[in-house]
């Protein structure tokens, strides 16, 4: 895969992610982040993957207390990428990203890849996407 | 036949070949393997045949160390505690037996294949045979769900079975009595197992009745079932000639106390949809008339690999979420939060997950656990300066706990949110801090092994491999005061089974 295809997409990625919180001031905690100035729609793979959206910022907030150094919304997409990359590097659209995402998350628990947050065992993944949400509706 | 020691002449002496100190389930196991046989047979048991409290107020007794409720957790009278257990069986794993370089003073005299042809007898006894505690593939079928097989490679199901529950004293209350060679002498307490003069062999065992008669009982060979707590107090008590009491030269008696120990509360699974947690994983089913439950159990390699002691935990389905729902109690909002957020990775679709239930967001399960404890010899049982009824001393009991047994069971509790991770079923809240320290919750359940420990080496244990005390010739010990290492399964369909092994070698020495 191209440079130039990872940049669009990672572009691609964060104006979905964005999307979800459309609406709403968006204040991310690194000031370098392009992204907070890219609201886009609400995208089908980000509603799909994370649930209520108040019950997601909650967690996400938690974690981000937990792994203060976490805090950025571009490195927080850079590792949700890698990790649903390593399922379906190929994935592109919206159904495969889910799906991907959802074996990355279930894999992260198989290898033990968690981080307790505010008690809950959660898959370092899954919890990343809450984070980034949380950081995005600041 | 059925004697009340309080009802014969004062003084009265009975002559048996086998007698038995004790009948709860060990006891009356001993005593039933030799129903109708030549070998006469005269159990003596503390209580009658309905719980009285003068008689039970003969369990108290003092803790040193973790809080532990002495009478509360047995019962003194005939069918010993088998008359409010739970029923929860499961034998042994091979493991258990094993000497772990990871684990101080384990080890059996023998291997789990020793104990094989008496588990299915025992399985008898407790009322759940055929044992099943393996076979997925049996409950599969049975249930008619499919059972998902665990992923990370850190946890393998077992199936424990629940005994009805057998209530040994009025179960075999009608085997005992029928018994032409069986006599149960009612509301006698053995005060002291008395001694040759070298302390070799037992020469009598002197009773007590709480109305101040007593009695003796002459046999050829004495069994101790008194309970695992009370079997060490019993050798302790009994120190007229070995001042250090029966079978305790080497200062090993009383020491190695261990139990399950439980967090009450230690975590919580929530999940969305129960379609995915099939109804064995997380409440009794029941199949061809018996009640079992799924169980998840380290697996051998993550044990050996982790050096971890062994555990076994168990879920039950606790209660229902509806969106708007509110409780008092702070891990509601949690719980929903997490069943909100995780519903795409706990749940197929986007609609409710229950059409019926609209307004339902998903479930939450309670959990419990059984753990084995590192066996230490600072765990131990002696005896208080507070007299019984008897005027004998009660008992003192410092149990303890290491900072080995706590991570392991936290490394555990991790592994069990991981495997329901990877499973796509629910996700873990874990309520244990990992602090380095045992949260004053810590609970046992009832389960008492390890005060007369087995080990070939009488430096090291307190009864040989056939369970005789070391250095004397007709004492043996019945129960589960002679595991070297608890495992973690409950103890009683084991200590049934070593029972039987127990009467089949002295069988073999009565010849
Ligand atoms: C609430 C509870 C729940 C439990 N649930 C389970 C479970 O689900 N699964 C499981 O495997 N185990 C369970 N157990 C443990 C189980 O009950 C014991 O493992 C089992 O009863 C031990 O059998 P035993 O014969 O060795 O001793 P006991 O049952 O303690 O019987 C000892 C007998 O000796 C008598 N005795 C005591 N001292 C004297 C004396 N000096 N002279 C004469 N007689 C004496 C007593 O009256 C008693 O009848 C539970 C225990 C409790 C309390």
């Amino acid at each position: 895969m191209s440079a130039g295809h990872d940049a669009s997409r990672r572009r691609f990625l964060l104006s979905l992610l964005l999307g979800l919180v459309a609406g709403r001031t968006l204040v991310a905690c690194d000031s370098s982040t392009e992204s907070r100035h890219v609201p886009g729609q609400a995208p089908e793979w980000l509603l799909k993957i994370t649930g209520e959206r108040d019950a997601v910022v909650r967690i996400g907030k938690d974690y981000l207390e937990a792994f203060p150094a976490e805090r950025n919304v571009e490195a927080l997409m850079s590792a949700i990428e890698s990790s649903f990359e390593a399922v379906n590097a190929a994935a592109a659209d919206a159904g495969e990203i889910v799906t991907a995402l959802q074996q990355a998350v279930r894999g992260d628990y198989q290898r033990g890849d968690v981080a307790q947050v505010n008690g809950w065992i959660l898959s370092r993944t899954e919890a990343r996407l809450y984070a980034a949400v949380a950081l995005l509706s600041a | 036949m059925f004697t009340d020691a309080r009802t014969i002449p004062d003084h009265t002496r009975l002559d048996a070949d086998i007698a038995v100190i004790g009948g709860g389930p060990a006891g009356i196991t001993l005593a039933r393997s030799f129903a109708g046989s030549g070998t006469s047979v005269c159990v003596i048991e503390s209580g009658g045949h309905e719980a009285d409290a003068d008689t039970q107020a003969l369990y108290e007794g003092s803790n040193a160390g973790i809080e532990y409720p002495l009478a509360g957790s047995r019962l003194r009278f005939l069918g010993g505690s088998s008359n409010h257990w739970g029923g929860y069986c499961r034998p042994l794993d091979p493991i258990d037996f094993e000497q772990r370089d990871w684990v101080p003073f384990s080890g059996w005299p023998f291997g789990i294949e020793e104990l094989l042809p008496y588990y299915e007898p025992a399985n008898r006894i407790v009322e759940i045979a055929p044992g099943r505690f393996e076979d997925m593939a049996y409950w599969q079928q049975h249930t008619g769900e499919s059972l998902p097989q665990p992923v990370t490679g850190r946890m393998q199901m077992r199936f424990v079975h629940f005994s009805p529950p057998t209530h040994f004293g009025s179960r075999y209350r009608e085997d005992l009595d029928r018994a032409a060679n069986i006599q149960v002498l009612l509301n006698a307490n053995v005060v002291n197992i008395a001694a040759t003069e070298q302390g070799r062999s037992v020469r009598q065992l002197e009773l007590r009745t709480l109305d101040g008669r007593a009695h003796t009982v002459r046999a050829r060979i004495y069994v101790l079932a008194t309970g695992g707590l009370e079997n060490p107090r019993m050798l302790l008590l009994s120190n007229d000639v070995v001042p250090a009491g029966l079978g305790n030269h080497n200062d090993m008696v009383g020491r190695f106390f261990m139990e399950h120990p439980h967090l009450s509360g230690f975590g919580e699974i929530v999940l969305a949809d129960l379609k995915r947690l099939p109804a064995i994983y997380r409440e009794r089913v029941r199949v061809e008339g018996r009640n079992a439950n799924a169980a998840f159990n380290p697996s051998d390699a993550f044990l050996r690999e982790r050096r971890l002691l062994n555990a076994t935990f168990m879920a039950g389905l606790a209660g229902n979420y509806h969106r708007g729902m509110t409780s008092d109690w702070d891990h509601v909002p949690l719980h929903m939060d997490m069943l909100n957020a995780a519903r795409p990775f706990l749940a197929d679709g986007e609609g409710p997950i229950d059409t019926q239930n609209p307004e339902l967001i998903g479930h939450w399960l309670g959990l419990g656990c059984a753990c084995e404890q590192v066996p230490n010899p600072d765990s131990r049982v002696t005896l208080s300066e507070e007299r019984d009824a008897l005027g004998l001393r009660r008992i003192r009991l410092d149990w303890r706990l290491t900072e080995q047994d706590r991570r392991s069971l936290v490394e555990h509790m991790r592994s069990l949110a991981m495997e329901f991770g990877a499973l796509g079923i629910g996700r873990m809240l874990l309520n244990v801090e990992d602090d380095g320290l045992w949260p004053e919750k810590v609970s046992g359940g009832s389960h008492h092994m390890g005060a007369t420990r087995m080990h070939d080496d009488p430096k090291q244990g307190v009864v040989d491999r056939n369970s005789r005390v070391h250095g004397m010739d007709n004492l043996f010990v019945a129960g589960s005061s002679v595991f070297p290492t608890s495992g973690a399964a409950n103890p009683t369909l084991t200590l049934v089974a070593l029972t039987l092994r127990l009467a089949e070698h002295l069988k073999g020495r009565l010849q």
